[in-house]
């Protein structure tokens, strides 16, 4: 029976026309060979430029390690502004160098993070501190231990009526060597005012705040107290035990500096664990200074804070803890560039200060002077200068690198999207061409 | 002119006849079978140097291959008709051909080309499943499926056999 359907066949298809084939069909087919051969070479142009791409964007979104600094903590020579893209360090970073605020972005937006440097590396990483808000504090909205193991900022509103805008839930203290938090939560009616927070040594941190009176974003005022102090390892800080008139020159949040665990404030200088307090006598009685770690001299900014200014440096004539002591007359010292802020000390001889070139384009940097001929040498380079831990001025300097620009990863979703889709339509092409075998 | 090219339009010019009956049974349309079999050769040309031995299997596969692809892209754009164009009234002999042109166009490109290979090429079930990319026993059951078709369309087409 099979014969019978062969012939059929065969008649069928015997009375197909006869025809000739067209001359040239070699040379389509070598044409068509050259067509998709150079199609081939371009997908695989195209693919080899993509895989290029990706394994750039992988390469560049890995930290990138400083020179090796042998685990020794170091001072960077410069600091750089955080791509918004950057990751959170994976745990404890350990101590850091510095710590500042950038903003931070994930995929569906964008908010202030709190960032770190880490001391014995370098590498940047934002800090996931739990409860933060990023964007309170009158002037810095984090502060970094002197010795760089502590972070202290402040928490997210906790509030009984309207939330201030500006409100604060109390503060948080992040230990870098463990990675865990202590936290300090205050609920008032309105939030509380966050003044700011200036670490009086490596353990004792002053925390300058009030009670907002008003909710809402119009601002409104605040009660004030007296700051609080908050040794490591206590569970909560206490009210700092000074007068209403010590209290009265404390601006913890601005021009007030610290050194062995003394507040500096004139013409007072308090001992912020004790609140002893030592008034000083001919000595500056505005504006920020700074005590020398051998409680020796006390130098201040010639003019107003803000306005760039020379070096003005008084001798005490006795020890600052308690009482009244004397200055001698100031020596206006004058440096290579003007000061515009201190940051700490490099030695008893040599203060830190950031200093700002002349002119409209004005660059800012860290420099170490000579409190007694001026002489300047650049600590930290242009133009980025976070929170440094002031211990770590003294600390050999290191090269410092770039921290990693990770890509931008809403693009890096538009294109995973693109390749999902090219996915997609190839998977269903397969299923297409599957269902049609079937039939 | 290179040897590869002499091979090939040597091959062509013996077997371009042979090679347009199988691709008209496939197509069941003239103008198909050529456009279809002068596809299939030039697709052949890019390989032609390295087919070792006889080359027409490689064609003869090319072809149903092709013949497959063509009828998916080219489904949604063509409508099938039952009747023929030609009057098929007068001989019996024509009326048994257009039958079997007819019921050969009901069947999945796929099937026909089962059909084809096997009862007019004479390949073996797994020279069929070689040539169509697909496994003895979907021969098998293609094979089946389209003679049961062919035989509950055009009754005419009974003693066509039970199974292969």
């Amino acid at each position: 029976m099979a014969t019978e359907l062969h012939d059929r066949l065969s008649e069928l298809a015997g009375h197909t026309p006869a025809a000739s084939p067209p001359p040239d069909l070699w040379r389509r087919g070598v044409r068509r060979r050259r067509v998709t051969l150079a199609g081939r070479v371009v997908m695989a142009a195209l693919l080899v430029a993509l895989v290029g791409v990706g394994g750039w964007t992988w390469h560049a979104a890995r930290p990138v390690q400083p020179a090796d600094t042998h685990g020794s903590p170091h001072l960077p020579d410069r600091f750089y502004e955080p791509s918004p893209w950057l990751p959170s360090f994976d745990g404890p970073p350990g101590q850091l160098v510095a710590v500042g605020a950038a903003p931070h972005k994930s995929l569906f937006h964008t908010r202030e993070g709190l960032y770190g440097v880490t001391a014995s590396t370098g590498e940047y990483g934002f800090l996931d501190l739990p409860d933060a808000d990023p964007s309170l504090g009158e002037n810095e909205s984090v502060a970094v231990s002197p010795d760089g193991r502590y972070v202290a900022y402040w928490l997210r509103v906790r509030a009984t009526g309207k939330p201030n805008g500006s409100g604060a839930g109390g503060v948080g203290v992040y230990d870098t060597s463990t990675g865990s938090s202590a936290l300090f939560d205050v609920t008032t009616r309105h939030g509380l005012y966050a003044g700011g927070l200036l670490w009086a040594d490596a353990t004792t941190l002053a925390i300058d705040h009030g009670a907002w009176q008003s909710g809402g974003h119009s601002g409104g005022g605040a009660t004030g107290a007296p700051p609080w102090v908050w040794v490591m390892g206590e569970p909560r800080p206490k009210a700092m035990s000074i007068s209403q008139t010590v209290w009265s020159m404390l601006d913890v949040g601005s021009t007030t500096t610290a050194q062995s665990g003394l507040l500096v404030s004139p013409p007072v200088v308090v001992d912020a664990r004790t609140g002893r307090a030592t008034t000083l006598g001919r000595g500056p009685n505005t504006g920020p200074a700074i005590l020398s770690p051998d409680t020796r001299h006390i130098v201040t900014l010639q003019g107003e804070r803000g306005n760039p200014s020379w070096l003005k440096v008084f001798t005490l004539r006795g020890v600052a803890r308690g009482g009244h002591v004397e200055a001698t007359e100031p020596r206006v010292v004058r440096g290579d560039r003007r000061v515009y802020d201190f940051v700490g000390w490099v030695d008893a001889d040599h203060v830190a200060a950031v200093t700002r070139t002349p002119g409209p384009d004005f660059r800012q940097q860290v420099d170490s002077i000579d409190i007694h001929s001026g002489a300047t040498e650049t600590l930290v380079g242009p133009d980025w200068v976070p929170e440094i831990a002031r211990d770590l001025l003294s600390a050999p300097s290191a090269h410092a690198h770039e921290p990693p620009r990770p890509w931008d990863r809403r693009d890096l979703a538009i294109w995973l999207t693109i390749v999902a889709g090219f996915g997609l339509l190839f998977a269903g092409g397969r299923l297409w061409s599957a269902r049609v075998r079937r039939t | 002119v290179s040897a590869g090219r002499e091979d090939f339009e040597a091959f062509v010019a013996a077997r371009y006849a042979a090679l347009l009956r199988t691709a008209y049974l496939l197509t069941g349309h003239e103008q198909d079978a050529e456009d279809l079999l002068q596809q299939s050769l030039v697709k052949a040309v890019a390989a032609w140097k390295r087919i070792d031995g006889d080359p027409e299997p490689y064609v003869r596969t090319i072809l149903v291959r092709q013949n497959v692809s063509r009828w998916r892209s080219r489904r949604w754009r063509e409508l099938t008709t039952d009747t023929l164009p030609e009057d098929a009234a007068a001989d019996p002999a024509i009326v048994d051909r257009m039958a079997l042109h007819r019921a050969l166009g009901v069947l999945a490109p796929r099937q026909r080309a089962v059909i084809v290979l096997r009862y007019y090429e004479d390949l073996t079930e797994a020279q069929t499943a070689d040539a169509l990319g697909i496994a003895v026993g979907t021969v098998k059951s293609q094979a089946r499926d389209a003679l049961r078709r062919l035989r509950e369309e055009f009754p005419e087409l009974a003693d066509l056999p039970v199974s292969t």
